[in-house]
């Protein structure tokens, strides 16, 4: 009898307590705040505060960036107004790697192109003019695709064309990059074309460059964001490149780049530029090296916010400004639109 | 020969055991735990708030799978589970969200597409527990055991965003009682709280890149050993089992488990679960 007093107890106390923690559920996991457009931009704010990486590299006043916008914001204002006040912050941190996702299927994804200024003049380029891997392909023959994101062809005169365009899981890409680099060892020459390589993961890409490393050099220095403060920074971490495959390609390389050309294909391209045989052809980077992992408002939109200082040895930041080419060179939408390379030709002529 | 002869005592052996073993078993009015297999299926709860990467109240409504088994004597109890739980995931206040995208190519062709940003939840964790039945309610039709449980326990939700991911593997003193009602009818319930796990959270800056890691590799990096201030995490469950016969059982149980992670910055998690279970005893 008592054991069953006991027990009944128990479930008894068992069912209040589960029954009081399912309905102090703000209590006990916490209340959201109200989804206002004040609350909302003040949120947008405070993330950045405390999670961009590069306020001090690029010398921005980002209080000085609320308080400008700050008048603009009040609780009557439209969706659309909250978009065009967010999306005007966002311009000015001049970030490729900064989208702004409004989630009511509406609002279009900000910026939805690439950031470029000439002659001091904002300009999104929506669409990539300067590449298309299909005319690039027409130069070759016998292309087929590695993995996913990795294939190659043969150009005359037993050059090889490669074209990476993402990075796939680094596993995979060990696997399979063996067999490209027995296919492509004896060629005289390699195009790797990152025109289209628009980001991934960044230990592929490492992984990568170093299947065309003659050493073992250090290439990029990251840190990231791990508090509030604008001080508070992880300790650096040093990326090196060097070849893991058993035979690394040595001979001459040429790397296409674009205005495109972002993100993981940055710093793979910053891997292979450090070594003599490799040549850059065509156009600055997009200059946005950092992470940038996304981030929630109280009205359910999402926004990618750049944690990182990344730097090239030396100690520079090519973060907002790109990486030059080493020979300057542009495909055309005409250009394109005819079925030419001009930037494949120019690397083709230039391993000739 | 004396391979024959090792073969002929080993059977001799089990057939001594096994008659034993049958004997004590027709004895018992209950049947007692020797061994217990069984498999549970469920819906459950859950809810978090995951401050390092969202302001929003995520919510997911799993399907729930459990495979167990345990051994019990007459004075220890010993369980291991392997639990699964898989379902949608979305901010409570806005599960219907939709990205809209503008394409456009150098040919001037343009698309509009829309995109659900939906996510998934998988929760996963196994777990090995060891109790002792307090001898003075070993002979009763209540009876009290204490013990521990080693257990890792993942949340992996997928999605636009990483709010809500973890992996714990903690130990957790762990205190239960059964009550035996007659012979068809048993009720259990159990109470935990770990002391000590080694936590894997995403990093303040919410990326797992680092130079030659995956990104397994690169989210287990940010693993420590923590106590309760890190990671609070009672859990509580309730089960009542139906003896059909002296081989076959089927019950229910219910789970509640409370989450406070402190790292790097504040999750709160909620998970219920509800489960039915077929259990066979041999």
């Amino acid at each position: 009898m008592k054991s069953k007093t006991i027990l009944s107890s128990l479930v008894v106390a068992f069912i209040s307590s589960a029954f009081i923690m399912a309905s102090c559920e703000d209590e006990l996991i916490g209340p959201e705040k109200a989804n206002t457009p004040t609350n909302n931009f003040e949120q947008f704010c405070k993330t950045f505060d405390e999670h961009y990486g590069m306020f001090e590299v690029k010398n921005i006043d980002w209080k000085a960036i609320h308080d400008q916008f700050k008048p603009r914001v009040n609780d009557q204002m439209s969706d659309e107004e909250l978009y065009s006040v967010l999306s005007g912050m966002m311009v000015l941190l001049n970030d490729n790697h900064l989208n702004l996702y409004p989630t009511d299927g509406e609002l279009p994804v900000f910026p939805g192109g690439v950031l470029s200024y000439r002659n001091e003049k904002l300009e999104i380029l929506k669409a990539q003019e300067d590449y298309d891997l299909e005319v690039a392909k027409t130069y070759t023959t016998g292309y087929e695709e590695v993995t996913g994101n990795i294939g190659y062809g043969k150009l005359p005169n037993n050059i090889v064309y490669v074209n990476v365009k993402g990075t796939d899981g680094l596993k995979e890409v060990k696997k399979k990059m063996e067999n490209l680099m027995s296919a492509i060892a004896d060629a005289s020459g390699v195009i790797i074309d990152i025109r289209g390589f628009y980001g991934g993961y960044d230990p592929v890409s490492q992984y990568l460059a170093g299947c065309f490393a003659s050493s073992r050099k250090l290439y990029m220095t990251t840190k990231k964001r791990n508090g509030p403060a604008r001080t508070d920074f992880t300790e650096p971490l040093e990326w090196y490149v060097e070849s893991e495959t058993s035979n690394p390609y040595t001979k001459p390389v040429i790397v296409l780049t674009s205005r495109f050309t972002q993100s993981a294909g940055e710093s793979f391209a910053l891997g292979l530029r450090q070594f003599d045989h490799v040549k850059a052809v065509g156009d600055t980077t997009a200059g946005s090296f950092s992470d940038n992992p996304n981030f929630e408002l109280y009205n359910g939109w999402i926004f990618s916010v750049s944690v990182g200082d990344y730097r090239a040895p030396g100690g520079i930041s090519y973060e907002g400004i790109g990486m030059p080419p080493d020979v300057y060179s542009k495909t055309t939408k005409e250009d394109l639109l005819s079925g030419k390379d001009k930037t494949l030709e120019k690397a083709v002529d230039l391993l000739n | 020969m004396k391979l024959t002869l090792t073969l002929r005592l080993t059977l001799a052996l089990l057939l001594i055991t096994g008659l034993a073993r049958a004997q004590d078993y027709q004895n018992r009015p209950w049947m007692p735990l020797e061994n217990r297999i069984g498999l549970a299926i469920g819906i459950g709860s859950v809810k978090y708030l995951d401050k390092n990467s969202s302001p929003l109240v995520y919510q997911s409504k799993p399907k729930n799978l459990r495979l167990f088994y345990n051994l019990e004597s007459n004075t220890f109890l010993f369980s291991v589970d392997l639990d699964v739980k898989m379902g949608g995931n979305a901010p409570r206040y806005h599960t219907d969200r939709t990205i809209f995208f503008e394409e456009e190519d150098y040919k001037g062709k343009k698309e509009d597409k829309k995109f659900p940003a939906g996510g998934s939840f998988l929760a996963g964790r196994i777990s090995l527990g060891a109790y002792y039945k307090i001898s003075s309610t070993q002979e009763s039709t209540f009876k009290v055991a204490v013990g521990g449980r080693i257990m890792n326990e993942m949340f992996y939700p997928q999605g636009w965003g990483n709010a809500g991911m973890f992996n714990a593997l903690s130990f957790s003193p762990e205190a239960w009682t059964q009550h035996r009602v007659n012979e068809y009818h048993q009720f259990t319930a159990s109470v935990r709280i770990p002391l000590i796990a080694h936590l894997s959270r995403l990093p303040y800056d919410n990326t797992v890149s680092a130079p030659d890691k995956n990104q397994v590799q690169g989210f287990f990096r940010n693993s420590n050993w923590v106590g309760a201030k890190k990671f609070l995490a009672p859990a509580m469950t309730l089960g009542y089992n139906y003896q059909i016969n002296t081989r076959w059982g089927a019950g229910l149980n219910y789970e509640l488990g409370w989450y406070n992670i402190n790292s790097p910055q504040q999750m709160k998690a909620l998970s219920q679960s509800i489960l039915a279970n077929f259990h066979h005893q041999f």
